[in-house]
C-alpha cells in the first residue's frame, strides 16, 4: 500500500466544545492516501466528533479541516461524492429493499459501477429483494458497507462498523474492507474500541483520549517503540517513581509495571541510579499501550 | 437538481405510494357520492349523509396529503429523525435538499385541492380554492421549517405538527371574507409569511447540517425542571423502601409534569371562558355544560392519582409497546409501569389540548352567523357536539397510541400521522352524523371504536405470542379481568342514569383507565414463561 504525498485528511488544531466539555482539543492530524487508519479511543473520547468534522456534519469551532483539499462544510458535494460512510447507527431507509437501495444511491455518484455493486452484493451475501427493516444486525452492517463501497470512494469512513456484531460477521466485514483497500488503494478511516480488530487491519493508528490526540503513527513503529518493563525498586514507595520515558506505571510499592516509549536506555539508567533493577523487559501489547495512554490524557 | 429530485422521488413519493392510493380512493369516494347526490331526489334521506361523507373524505385527503411530506422518520426511537440525518450525508447541496421536496409538496397540495374543487363546489358552493390552497401551502411550508429546525427531536416536531395541522385546517375552512378583492388581499401577507418560512427552513437546515445549531429547541432544562424540579431538589436522604425509590424516580416526575400540564390547561381555559366567552357569550360561559367539561377534564387527574398508587407496584398497558417492554423489564416491572403510566397520561393530555382548542375556536367563529346576528341555539348545539368530541377524541388519542406503537414495531412509516388522520377522520365523521337526540347511535360508534381498539390489541398480542414474548395466560387473564371491569362499569352506568352522551363519555374515559388495574395480574401470570 503506497502512500502518496498529498494527504487525504488534514486537521489542523481542530477544537470543539460542548458547553464545558472538550469534545476535541487542538487535534492536528494528517492522513496520507492509501492504507487503513485505525481511530481508537474509549467511549466519549471524541472519535465520532472527529468523524463528523471530516464529513462536514460539524464545523470546527477552532482550527481547519480539509478533505481532499476541500472544506467539508462549505464544499459538501465535492467531499461527499468521493467519500463512503458507514455510521454507527447504520442509517438506511428501513422501508426499502437492498436492490432498491442500490438503485436509489447510484444516482448520487456519477462513477457508479453497477457490475461492481452487484459483485459486492453477492460477496456480502445480501438478498436483493430483502427489505432493510427485515435484515439482521449483521446484514444491516453489510448493507451499509455495500452502499458505502459500491461507488468506489477514495476515502472510506467507518464509525464503529462492527459494534454489536458477532465475531463471524465482524471478520467478514473487516475482510471486505481489507479487500477494498488492497484492490483499489483506497484510504480507510476506521473507528473502533475493539483493539484486536484495529491491530489486525490498520497500517496506522490514531488514539484519542478525552478529545485529545495522544498517539498517532505507523502501527508497526508504535508496537516496536513501546516496551513493558517490570521493575523492582530498592525501597518500597507509596507513590510511583518519576522516570524518564514513562507513559504509565502500575503496581507498587516495590514492584512496578512500566509502559514506556522510545529509547528505554535513559529510563533504565535512571532506574539503576536509584538502585532499582529490571525484572522483565518485553514488547508491550497494543492493549497495554492503549490502556497506558488512556490513563495519561494530557501526554502528547 | 437531479439528485435532489431523486431524494424526493424515493424518500417521499415511492415510500408513501400506499398513501397516494388512499388519496385516489378517497377522491373516488367523494366523486361517487357527489355524483349520486346530484342525480338523487332532493328529499332523499341519504343526501345529508352523502354530503358528510364527501366532506369527511376531502378533509381526510388533506390530512393524508400532508403525511408523505412531513420529512419525519423515527425508527428505533424518538431521539433522531433518521431521514434528515441520511440526507445530510448525501452529496447534495442543502438548498436543493430543502427546496425541491418543498416545491413538490406545495405543488402536490395545490394539485390535491384543484382536483377536489369540482367536487367541493357541489357540496359547499363558495369555498375559495385559492384561499384554501394558500393556507395549506403555508401549512406544509411550516411543517418543513419545523422538521429542518428540530431534526434531533422528533417529539418536538410531532407536538408542533399536531398543533399546527388543526390550526391550519381551521384557518383554511374558517369564514372567508365575502369581498373577493379583500380575500385576495389576504393572500399577500400569507405569501410573505410562506416565503419567510421557506427562507427560515433553508437557514435552519444549513445551520443544523454543520452542527451550528443543536437540531432541537432548547427545552431540556424546562422539561427537566418540570419533571424533577430545580437543581436544589436533589434528594439526599436514603429511601425507606424500594417502592418509595420507584415512586420518587418514576411516578413523581410524571406526576409533576401531568399536574403542571393540567393546571396550565385549565388556567388557559379559565381565562378564555372568563375573559372572552363571558364577554361574547355570557349565556354559555358558566353553563352547566361547561361544568360537565371541567368534570371530564378532572378524570385524567383522578386516573393519575389512581395509577400513582396502582402503577407503582406493577401494571402495564397491554398493547402499548409491550412486546419490547416485556422483554426488557423482567427485573424492573414497576419502573416500566410507572414510565408507561406517565407516558400514557402525557399523551392523553396532548390529546386534550388538541381536542379543546380547535372546537373552541370554531365555535367562537360560528357563534356569529352569516348575517352577523348571534345565534345562541347554534352555539349551544355546538357545545354539545364539543362535549362529545372531547370524550370520543380523548378515547381515540389513547386508542391511537397502541396502534401507533404496534405499527412502529412493525416498521410502518408515518404511523403517528396515520393515527392522527384516523382520529381526525372519525372526529369529523362524528361531527357530521348529528347523533344528538339519538344516543343509541353514539353507542354504536363507541362500540365500533372499541372493536377497532380490540382488533389492534389482538394483532399486537398475536404477534407477541408468535415471537414468544408472551404466553397464552396473559391474554386470557387480561380478557377475563377486563370483562369484569367493563361489566361493572356498564352496570354502574345503567344505575346512574344521566343523559346519553355524558354516560358514554364517562364510559369511554373510564374503560382505558380501569383496564390498567387488571394488568398486574396478567403480567404476574406471564412471568413464569
Amino acid at each position: 500500500m503506497n502512500a502518496s504525498v498529498d494527504p487525504v485528511i488534514t486537521l489542523e488544531h481542530v477544537s470543539r466544545r460542548y458547553g464545558a466539555k472538550v469534545a476535541l482539543g487542538d487535534v492536528t492530524l494528517s492522513i496520507p492516501r492509501g492504507g487503513v487508519l485505525g481511530l481508537v479511543g474509549a467511549n466519549g473520547a471524541g472519535k465520532t466528533t472527529l468523524i463528523k468534522h471530516i464529513l462536514g456534519l460539524l464545523r470546527a469551532q477552532e482550527g481547519r479541516v480539509r478533505i481532499f483539499g476541500f472544506n467539508p462544510v462549505t464544499e459538501q458535494v465535492a467531499v461527499l461524492q468521493r467519500l463512503g460512510y458507514v455510521s454507527e447507527d447504520r442509517d438506511l431507509p428501513p422501508w426499502i429493499t437492498v436492490g432498491e437501495l442500490l438503485r436509489y444511491i447510484r444516482s448520487f455518484y456519477p462513477a457508479w459501477d453497477p457490475d461492481y455493486a452487484e459483485r459486492l452484493r453477492q460477496q456480502l451475501q445480501l438478498v436483493a429483494t430483502a427489505r432493510i427493516r427485515t435484515l439482521s444486525k449483521g446484514e444491516l452492517a453489510k448493507a451499509a458497507l455495500l452502499v458505502a463501497l459500491a461507488h468506489r470512494p477514495e476515502l472510506l469512513v467507518l464509525d464503529e462498523p462492527s459494534s454489536g456484531l458477532d465475531p463471524l460477521v465482524r471478520r467478514e466485514l473487516l475482510e471486505a474492507v481489507v479487500r477494498a483497500v488492497a484492490e483499489e488503494g483506497r484510504t480507510v478511516l476506521f473507528s473502533s474500541h475493539l483493539l484486536d480488530e484495529v491491530a489486525r487491519v490498520s497500517d496506522r493508528v490514531a488514539m484519542l483520549t478525552a478529545g485529545r490526540l495522544v498517539l498517532h503513527g505507523e502501527l508497526d513503529a508504535i508496537m516496536e517503540s513501546h516496551r513493558r518493563i517490570v521493575v523492582r525498586l530498592k525501597q518500597s514507595e507509596p507513590a510511583p517513581p518519576r522516570l524518564p520515558g514513562t507513559i504509565s506505571l502500575t503496581g507498587g510499592p516495590e514492584e512496578w509495571t512500566v509502559i514506556c516509549d522510545g529509547n528505554v536506555d535513559p529510563f533504565i539508567r535512571g532506574l539503576r541510579q536509584d538502585g532499582g533493577e529490571v525484572l522483565e523487559d518485553t514488547d508491550a501489547t497494543f492493549e497495554e499501550i492503549f490502556h497506558a495512554y488512556a490513563a495519561t490524557p494530557t501526554r502528547t | 437538481m437531479k439528485m435532489a429530485l431523486n431524494v424526493a422521488v424515493w424518500e417521499l413519493l415511492w415510500k408513501n405510494r400506499l398513501v397516494f392510493a388512499a388519496l385516489i380512493a378517497l377522491l373516488g369516494l367523494g366523486g361517487v357520492m357527489t355524483f349520486a347526490a346530484a342525480h338523487a331526489a332532493p328529499d332523499a334521506y341519504w343526501l345529508p349523509r352523502a354530503r358528510s361523507i364527501t366532506m369527511v373524505s376531502f378533509l381526510a385527503s388533506m390530512f393524508l396529503g400532508f403525511a408523505p411530506f412531513s420529512l419525519m422518520e423515527t425508527p428505533g426511537g424518538w431521539r433522531m429523525n433518521s431521514m434528515i440525518t441520511r440526507w445530510y450525508v448525501l452529496p447534495v447541496r442543502t438548498g436543493l435538499l430543502v427546496f425541491v421536496p418543498l416545491l413538490i409538496a406545495a405543488l402536490f397540495i395545490a394539485l390535491l385541492v384543484a382536483v377536489w374543487m369540482p367536487v367541493l363546489n357541489r357540496i359547499a358552493p363558495g369555498l375559495d380554492g385559492v384561499h384554501f390552497t394558500g393556507v395549506l401551502v403555508l401549512g406544509i411550508v411550516a411543517v418543513h421549517a419545523l422538521a429542518w429546525t428540530v431534526p434531533r427531536k422528533p417529539s418536538q416536531f410531532w407536538i408542533g405538527a399536531a398543533v399546527l395541522l388543526p390550526v391550519v385546517l381551521v384557518l383554511a375552512l374558517g369564514p372567508q371574507d365575502e369581498d373577493l378583492h379583500r380575500r385576495r388581499g389576504v393572500l399577500i401577507p400569507l405569501a410573505c409569511i410562506t416565503l419567510l418560512l421557506v427562507a427560515f427552513a433553508w437557514y435552519a437546515a444549513r445551520r443544523n447540517r454543520c452542527g451550528d445549531w443543536p437540531g432541537e429547541l432548547p427545552l431540556d432544562r424546562p422539561w427537566q425542571f418540570l419533571r424533577q424540579g430545580g437543581a436544589t431538589s436533589v434528594r439526599r436522604r436514603d429511601f425507606r423502601s424500594r417502592t418509595a425509590a420507584l415512586l420518587w424516580s418514576d411516578s413523581l416526575p410524571a406526576f409533576r409534569l401531568t399536574a403542571f400540564g393540567w393546571l396550565s390547561l385549565n388556567l388557559v381555559l379559565f381565562l378564555y371562558f372568563s375573559l372572552v366567552m363571558q364577554r361574547e357569550r355570557p349565556e354559555l360561559a358558566f353553563s352547566s355544560r361547561l361544568l360537565a367539561f371541567i368534570v371530564i377534564d378532572l378524570l385524567p387527574m383522578i386516573g393519575l392519582l389512581w395509577l400513582a398508587v396502582w402503577g407503582i407496584f406493577s401494571g402495564c398497558e397491554p398493547s402499548a409497546g409491550f412486546r419490547t417492554r416485556l422483554s426488557d423489564f423482567r427485573a424492573t416491572l414497576p419502573i416500566t409501569s410507572g414510565i408507561l403510566a406517565g407516558h400514557k397520561l402525557i399523551i392523553l393530555f396532548l390529546g386534550w389540548c388538541l381536542v379543546w382548542m380547535p372546537p373552541l375556536m370554531l365555535s367562537n367563529w360560528y357563534d356569529v352567523d352569516v348575517n352577523g346576528v348571534a345565534a345562541p341555539e347554534t352555539a349551544a348545539r355546538l357545545h354539545l357536539i364539543m362535549a362529545r368530541f372531547m370524550a370520543i377524541s380523548a378515547y381515540l388519542m389513547v386508542g391511537a397510541l397502541p396502534l401507533f406503537l404496534w405499527g412502529r414495531l412493525n416498521g410502518f412509516p408515518n404511523l403517528l400521522l396515520a393515527a392522527m388522520c384516523t382520529w381526525a377522520f372519525l372526529w369529523i365523521l362524528l361531527a357530521n352524523l348529528g347523533t344528538e337526540g339519538d344516543p343509541g347511535r353514539l353507542w354504536i360508534l363507541v362500540a365500533a371504536l372499541l372493536v377497532a381498539k380490540i382488533v389492534a390489541a389482538a394483532a399486537g398480542l398475536a404477534s407477541s405470542l408468535r415471537s414468544g414474548h408472551l404466553t397464552w395466560r396473559f391474554p386470557v387473564i387480561l380478557f377475563a379481568g377486563w370483562s369484569i371491569i367493563a361489566a361493572f362499569l356498564v352496570w354502574g352506568l345503567s344505575t346512574w342514569q344521566t343523559d346519553g352522551p355524558y354516560a358514554a363519555a364517562t364510559l369511554v374515559l373510564c374503560l382505558p383507565l380501569a383496564r390498567l388495574a387488571w394488568c398486574p395480574f396478567a403480567i404476574a401470570a406471564n412471568r413464569q414463561r
